[in-house]
């Protein structure tokens, strides 16, 4: 099996700025929430229809600067407010101990490894290092042990 | 030349290096007697998630995926597929609550991911392990004949899931983000 991979970096680049900026939109909607803001009342603002609306959110249909930025301002944000520039790619070496085969978090077994970590993962993982795993993972339903042996941090690419 | 070829087994890595997230050996070994293609590295050195192939995907891939027309102001379909596997891939994709829409239960247990112009069409063998089928064209799949489209890609693949040997047959039966990923945050 042979796949074509876009491999182009300013391609690829800009799907990732957009994954980003998609996803700067949809955790701004979800706070704003919670102060009343909902699709409708941002199709009110901005008079479109409410499918405009539930279409820029999920980062479809025609991207602009103009069309973020109304969607930001509509939400009673100033554009990009979540958008965080130093998003890097961070490994962690951790090494689990899970006697009973239960999944933790994607650990399956006893395993050691090194994995991505995405920026949201973060703080929970480095602030444990010293601690059980336990407090830094969800709970799996029956989960025996599970601790962090070695936690060490790489940054890559 | 914007992108090249590269052989799904390019950067298998010794199993002795990546044992954390392999999927469950007994699936692994039914999907792969089944001729579905572990593509999990094509998009990401350390998959956090799997990814198999069904045969005939790279047929979509390389020939139909180029030619999804895409909205204005978006990357191109090959790019936006190749992004959204190796975030799939890598574990940072669908963890937080504000990322629930990229990502649609079907019917019949099948699931999409979805980019802005593309979705990739399959279901989920295991937590963390999506075998994918076909894609399809987003902007194709609203509306009333949209909908028939999507039942008959959903009816086709439960078609080809039903016709696999009977180990390979299993799947994930939950319709929540929960059943299907091991490090959702809710």
């Amino acid at each position: 099996m042979f796949l074509r991979i876009e491999s182009d970096k300013f391609e690829l680049g800009y799907a990732r700025f957009l994954r980003r900026i998609k996803l700067a939109i949809q955790e701004t909607f979800e706070e704003q929430k919670n102060e009343g803001v909902s699709q409708s009342s941002i199709a009110a603002e901005l008079d479109v229809d409410r499918s405009v609306v539930s279409k820029r959110l999920s980062g479809s249909g025609n991207v602009t600067l103009r069309t973020i930025s109304d969607l930001f301002i509509a939400m009673g944000r100033e554009p990009l407010e979540n958008f965080s520039p130093n998003d890097e790619n961070v490994n962690i070496n951790i090494t689990v101990i899970n006697n009973n085969n239960q999944f933790i978090d994607g650990f399956r077994s006893n395993t050691t490894g090194s994995y991505y970590m995405p920026p949201t993962q973060r703080n929970s993982i480095l602030v444990s290092t010293s601690d059980s795993l336990l407090h830094s993972f969800p709970p799996g339903p029956s989960i025996i042990s599970a601790e962090i042996v070695q936690s060490c941090v790489t940054t890559s690419e | 030349m914007s992108n090249y070829i590269m052989p799904a087994n390019r950067y298998l890595p010794n199993t002795n290096d990546v044992p954390y997230n392999a999927p469950d050996n007994d699936i692994h070994k039914a999907l792969a007697s089944a001729g579905l293609v572990d593509i999990s590295f094509y998009f990401c050195q350390r998959p956090w998630r799997r990814l198999y192939a069904c045969p005939g995907f790279d047929d979509q891939w390389n020939n139909f995926l180029p030619t999804i027309k895409v909205g204005t102001g978006q990357a191109s379909a090959l790019s936006q597929a190749t992004d959204e596997l190796r975030f799939f891939c890598d574990g940072s994709a669908y963890r937080n609550p504000a990322d629930t829409h990229p990502l649609d239960p079907l019917a019949s247990r099948c699931w999409a991911l979805k980019t802005p112009d593309v979705r990739l069409y399959g279901w989920f063998a295991e937590i963390n392990v999506f075998v994918v089928h076909s894609i399809g064209n987003a902007n194709t799949s609203h509306g009333k004949r949209g909908h028939q489209k999507v039942t008959s890609t959903v009816r086709i693949i439960t078609a080809y899931r039903g016709s696999l040997p009977e180990a390979a047959q299993k799947h994930v039966t939950g319709s929540t983000l929960r059943n299907v990923f091991t490090n959702r945050i809710r």
